[in-house]
């Protein structure tokens, strides 16, 4: 056998093309073939596809999740291009999501890639999130990161927050009934500066993991950071994962309501 | 009592440094704990650490023994000799 896959049949939800684009991922702990038809059947929402959005964004389409939408406003920079691997030289100037869905559907033909000229705000965070039964953070603004999760929470879509400092990298997941991102960080830090110290590799390694606990989540695997705020140094290696408590009081997810959507429902838009 | 205070992101980067090994007295508290560091760091340390009244940022998350310590909570907690006190300031790189 030239895979590793298990033998499996075609139907009406994998060809046999994305049966053989998958072929070596198939026999992956916690996706497997039924894994594999629930990323087809997924939509994934990511707040801005730069260095950690864009990464995750390419490795979610990779994996065949069947509806990516991203938000991001603004065009192709020159001083992008050491960490966001979706965009390059001869696109500067092009809005960034129209390269990066050209090299989405290039990568993967079978995803459906749905483009946002925008940053998610609260005013567009809920309809950017209907029908999505997870979404990414990766903004560099406190204030998009706090929408979406108020929209996330709201909703009951799973959230992977991920971010990097420096050499830091932290991946925080949402989940229905679990601490939220405002209790982690109930308001925009004054001291946060929009421009970081990033190396493209550091901001990879975050847009990875979101990716490796996004996927996880769709194939139906619980999440590897729910409630907890992992950090991983990566000058030494050292992972620290922290339990966040929900917080007394959250305006968030204090006055939530029972009953929320788990991985895989999709809720009303 | 010697109490082990462990930087990082922007906290890390304002500090100049990982980790501090601090000299406070018995009985402190982590409100003064936190205080004393913006008091002896570089003057960049104080607004990530202190609100503009002397109170811990709301932000900055706090983890002591490897437990985070609630904000209702954390002001006077009193620490204990040899603990491992963590600064985690939130980081929004993307």
């Amino acid at each position: 056998m030239r895979h590793l896959r298990p033998p499996v049949d075609a139907d009406d939800l994998l060809s046999p093309a994305e049966l053989d684009r998958y072929a070596w991922q198939l026999g992956v702990t916690d996706l497997g073939v039924a894994g594999q038809r629930r990323l087809k059947q997924a939509s994934v929402l990511v707040s801005r596809i730069g260095g950690v959005g864009g990464t995750a964004a390419l490795y979610l389409a990779a994996a065949g999740v069947g509806r990516l939408v991203l938000a991001h406003a603004g065009s192709v920079r020159r001083d992008d291009l050491n960490r966001q691997v979706l965009m390059s030289t001869p696109e500067l100037g092009r809005p960034r999501i129209e390269v990066a869905a050209e090299r989405l559907a290039a990568l993967n033909p079978h995803v459906v890639v749905e483009t946002v000229g925008e940053n998610v705000s609260e005013a567009n965070a809920s309809r950017l999130l209907a029908g999505c039964a997870a979404a990414v953070g990766a903004a560099p603004l406190f204030t998009e990161r706090l929408a979406l999760n108020a929209a996330a929470v709201s909703a009951g879509v799973m959230l992977v927050d991920a971010a990097m400092y420096d050499m830091e990298v932290r991946i925080f997941t949402v989940v229905p009934g679990g601490p939220c991102l405002a209790c982690l960080c109930p308001e925009a830090p004054p001291q946060w500066k929009r421009e970081f110290p990033v190396l493209g590799a550091v901001s990879g390694v975050a847009g990875t993991l979101a990716a490796v606990e996004v996927v996880r989540i769709l194939a139906g695997a619980a999440p590897a950071a729910a409630g907890r705020l992992v950090v991983l140094d990566v000058t030494t290696l050292a992972c620290r994962q922290v339990e966040i408590a929900a917080r007394s009081g959250c305006r968030v997810c204090g006055t939530r309501v029972e009953g929320m959507a788990s991985a895989g429902d999709t809720p009303s838009p | 009592m010697t109490v082990r205070v462990e930087y990082t992101g922007q906290v890390r980067a304002a500090a100049g440094r990982h980790a501090d090994e601090v000299e406070v007295d018995a009985g402190t508290s982590l409100g003064g704990l936190v205080a004393t560091l913006a008091a002896l760091g570089p003057p960049a340390l104080r607004p990530h650490l202190l609100t503009a009244d002397g109170r811990i940022q709301p932000t900055l998350v706090v983890v002591v023994d490897g437990r985070a310590v609630p904000g209702d909570a954390r002001e006077a907690l009193v620490i204990g000799d040899h603990a491992t006190v963590l600064l985690l300031p939130p980081v929004a790189g993307g």
